[in-house]
C-alpha cells in the first residue's frame, strides 16, 4: 500500500502538474512526454499515483473515530447531529466492515432526537434533513430494533406538516423554513419505502420537472442553476416514483456527462466549476439512476478515471477530501466512497444510498 | 445553550426570547429552531423589520453559505414589501464569490416578486462582462429573457459574440443549446411544466457559425451532430460521434454509445 506523505502546499503543486500534464499531453497529439516533464518531481509522483488503490483499512480506522464521537456534541447545540451517525457509518457499511457493534448506542441516540420525524439534536424541532440521515442509518443497521424505532403514523403527520403552501408537490425542510428539491426528494423516497399515504406524492413529479434547466441539470427551486445535488434529488425522487420520463433524460445525460473533468477525472457540481470528490457520489449516482430507469443499458461514465481521482483524494491516514489540498471530513469519506463504490458494483442503491440488501430488509419488514 | 432548550420547550415569545435567538444565530447560523422562534417574535411582538435587515445583512456577510439566513431574508423582504438595497447587498455578496448559489436562487424569487426584469437584464451584464464563464449569470440571464418579450435573432448575435470571446467555454455553448429543441431519441413525454421558450435549430443557420469557431471543441461539434440528425443527415453524424471518441478520452463511452443511437436510427 503505497502512501504519500505531503504537505496540503505539495499536494496542490501536485493536483496543478497533473492538470498541466495532461493538458500538454492533448495539446500536443503525442505520445511522447516532453523532457522537462519527466524530469519533474511531480510528474513522477503522479506516476505513482496512477498505482495507489483504496486505502480501505484508513478509511475504516477514520469512520470508527468519527462514528464514536456521537453524543459527543449532545451538550452542544449543533443542528446536525444525525448527519454525523449516517455519514461515518455509510461508509463503514460501504467497506465491508460490520457495523452491528454500534447498534445500541446509535438507537439511544437517535431515541433522543425522534419526534415524529428527527430533530437535528436532542430537544430541537423536527426537521426533514435529519429526519433522512436518521432514517437512512436505522436502514443501515437493518434490524427489527433499529426499524421499531420508526413510529409511521408520527412521521406522516410531520411530512404532511411540511407541504410548501405556496406550490404544489413542493416541501418545506422544517416547519416555516425553505423550499427545495432536496425536501421533495427525502419525502418521496420515505414515503415509497416505508409505505405511508401515495397522496403525499401529488404533484410532486410534476413539480421537480418545473425545475429542469434549459441546460438539461435540476436547479434547487424553480430557475436556478442546474447542480449535482439537486439534480441527484430530483432525479432519484423521480425514479423512485417510476416517473423519470417526466424530465427530458436526454439533456440531464448530456449535461451530465459533461460534468466529469477531462483533467482531474472527478466531477465537478456545476458548469465552469471546480472538481469536488463528493460529486463522484451526486453525479455519479445519476449515471446509475439512468440505468435503473431504463434509459441507457449500462455505465457512460469514466469509471477509471473516477477511481484514480479518488485514489488522489486520499487523506495517508485515512478519510477523502474534496481535492488535494484540503483537509478530510466524514462528508468527502462518505460521498467519495459511495460514489466509487457505485461505479462499477451493484452493493449500494443509488436512490438510497445505502446498501441493496438494507433495501430490501426495509421493504419486506414494513409489508 | 440549555437556557435556548429550555425556551424551544416552553414556547415563550418574548423580547428577552427575541434577543437570545440572535445570539444563538451568530454563533451558529444554521440554527433553523433559533429562525423560527425569532420570526414568530418578530411577527406576534411586531418587531420593526428594517432593524432586522441591519441584523441579517451583519449575519449573511459573515456566513454566506447557509440555507436558514437566506431564507430568513426572504421572508422578511416579503413582509416588508421592499426590495430597496437589496440589489446593492447581492452585488456586495458576488464581489466575494461570483457564484453564490444562494444568492443567486435569492435573486430569482426577489425579481420574480417585484418585476424588475428590465432593470436586471442590464445589471446582469455586470457579471458576465467580469466573467464570460460565469454559468450563474448565464442562467441568470435565461431565467430573465424567457419571462419577457424576446428578439432571438438578436440574442442569438450576442451568444456568437460570447463564444467567440472565449471558444471553449461550456456557459455559453449550454445557453445556445438552451433556446434550441434538441433531437429526441426516446419518446420522452413531453415535459408539462416547460416554462421556456424554445426554437428550432433547423430555422437558424448556425452551421457557418460552427465552422467559423472551428470544430475541434466538442461544444460545437456535439452540436452539429444535433444539427445533422434535424436534416437526416445520420453519416456524417456519425463520424463526428467517432472523431469525438478519439477527441474527448474521457467520454469516450458517451461517445460510443451516441453512435449506437444514430445507428439504431438508420434501421
Ligand atoms: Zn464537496
Amino acid at each position: 500500500m503505497k502512501q504519500l506523505n505531503r504537505t496540503q502546499n505539495e499536494q496542490n503543486l501536485v493536483h496543478s502538474a497533473i492538470t498541466q500534464i495532461r493538458k500538454q499531453y492533448q495539446n500536443e497529439q503525442t505520445e511522447e512526454v516532453p523532457k522537462e516533464i519527466m524530469e519533474n518531481k511531480y510528474f513522477t509522483e503522479y506516476e505513482q499515483l496512477n498505482e495507489l488503490e483504496l486505502l480501505t483499512n484508513k478509511h475504516i480506522k477514520y469512520c470508527t473515530k468519527k462514528l464514536l464521537n456521537i453524543g459527543y456534541s449532545i451538550f452542544y447545540l449543533d443542528v446536525g447531529q444525525p448527519w454525523c451517525i449516517y455519514w461515518p457509518l455509510n461508509a463503514l457499511s460501504i467497506l465491508q466492515d460490520d457495523v452491528s457493534k454500534y447498534e445500541n448506542q446509535i438507537i439511544q441516540y437517535l431515541e433522543k432526537c425522534k419526534i415524529g420525524g428527527f430533530t437535528g439534536g436532542p430537544n430541537q424541532f423536527e426537521h426533514l434533513a435529519p429526519t433522512y440521515s436518521s432514517l437512512l442509518s436505522l436502514f443501515i443497521l437493518s434490524t427489527p430494533a433499529a426499524l421499531g424505532l420508526i413510529d409511521r403514523q408520527a412521521l406522516e403527520k410531520f411530512f404532511w406538516s411540511v407541504q410548501d403552501p405556496t406550490e404544489k408537490g413542493s416541501y418545506l425542510m422544517h416547519v416555516n423554513g425553505e423550499a427545495d428539491i432536496r425536501a421533495v426528494y427525502i419525502v418521496v423516497i420515505m414515503v415509497v419505502i416505508l409505505k405511508l399515504d401515495p397522496k403525499l406524492l401529488d404533484g410532486c413529479a410534476e413539480y421537480i420537472a418545473s425545475c429542469q434547466t434549459y441546460e438539461g441539470g435540476i436547479g434547487g427551486v424553480r430557475y436556478s442553476e442546474a447542480h449535482g445535488g439537486y439534480t441527484f434529488c430530483g432525479y432519484a425522487a423521480l425514479v423512485c416514483m417510476k416517473k423519470a420520463d417526466y424530465i427530458d433524460q436526454e439533456k440531464l445525460m448530456n449535461w451530465l456527462v459533461n460534468r466529469q473533468m477531462e483533467n482531474e477525472g472527478g466531477f465537478n457540481g456545476r458548469t465552469n466549476k471546480v472538481v469536488d470528490a463528493c460529486y463522484s457520489f451526486w453525479q455519479g449516482a445519476i449515471f446509475k439512476l439512468l440505468i435503473q430507469s431504463g434509459y441507457v443499458d449500462e455505465q457512460l461514465m469514466n469509471v477509471f478515471e473516477l477511481k484514480n481521482y479518488i485514489h488522489m483524494c486520499q487523506n495517508a491516514s485515512g478519510g477523502i477530501f474534496d481535492k488535494p489540498s484540503k483537509s478530510p471530513d466524514a462528508y468527502h469519506t462518505c460521498y467519495g466512497l459511495s460514489g466509487y463504490s457505485l461505479a462499477d458494483s451493484n452493493f449500494q442503491n443509488p436512490i438510497y444510498n445505502i446498501p441493496n440488501k438494507c433495501i430490501e430488509f426495509v421493504q419486506n419488514f414494513f409489508q | 445553550m440549555d437556557y435556548f432548550r429550555a425556551i424551544v420547550k416552553s414556547e415563550e415569545i418574548s423580547e428577552r426570547v427575541f434577543d437570545l435567538t440572535g445570539i444563538i444565530i451568530h454563533k451558529l447560523p444554521s440554527n433553523y429552531n433559533a429562525y423560527f422562534i425569532r420570526r414568530k417574535c418578530l411577527r406576534q411582538l411586531k418587531l420593526d423589520l428594517n432593524r432586522e435587515m441591519e441584523f441579517i445583512n451583519e449575519v449573511t456577510i459573515a456566513n454566506q453559505k447557509v440555507y436558514q439566513i437566506w431564507e430568513h431574508r426572504r421572508q422578511v423582504i416579503e413582509e416588508l414589501n421592499d426590495f430597496k438595497g437589496e440589489i446593492e447587498f447581492l452585488h456586495k455578496i458576488f464581489d466575494e464569490d461570483n457564484k453564490n448559489y444562494h444568492g443567486w436562487s435569492y435573486r430569482v424569487w426577489l425579481c420574480d416578486r417585484f418585476k424588475i426584469y428590465d432593470a436586471e437584464l442590464i445589471d446582469v451584464q455586470y457579471y458576465l462582462d467580469e466573467d464570460i464563464g460565469n454559468n450563474s449569470a448565464w442562467n441568470y440571464r435565461y431565467f430573465l429573457l424567457s419571462k419577457m418579450p424576446l428578439d432571438f435573432n438578436a440574442e442569438l448575435e450576442y451568444i456568437k459574440n460570447a463564444i467567440r470571446l472565449k471558444q471553449d467555454n461550456e456557459a455559453a455553448w449550454n445557453y445556445l443549446r438552451g433556446w434550441f429543441k434538441m433531437f429526441k431519441f426516446k419518446n420522452d413525454q413531453e415535459n408539462p411544466y416547460k416554462t421556456y421558450v424554445q426554437f428550432n435549430l433547423k430555422d437558424f443557420n448556425l452551421l457557418e457559425f460552427l465552422n467559423e469557431v472551428g470544430l475541434t471543441n466538442r461544444f460545437a461539434l456535439s452540436l452539429k451532430i444535433q444539427y445533422l440528425l434535424q436534416d437526416g443527415n445520420y453519416k456524417d453524424a456519425i463520424e463526428i460521434c467517432e472523431n469525438l471518441q478519439n477527441l474527448d478520452l474521457i467520454r469516450i463511452k458517451y461517445w460510443q454509445y451516441m453512435k449506437n443511437q444514430i445507428i439504431g436510427l438508420i434501421q
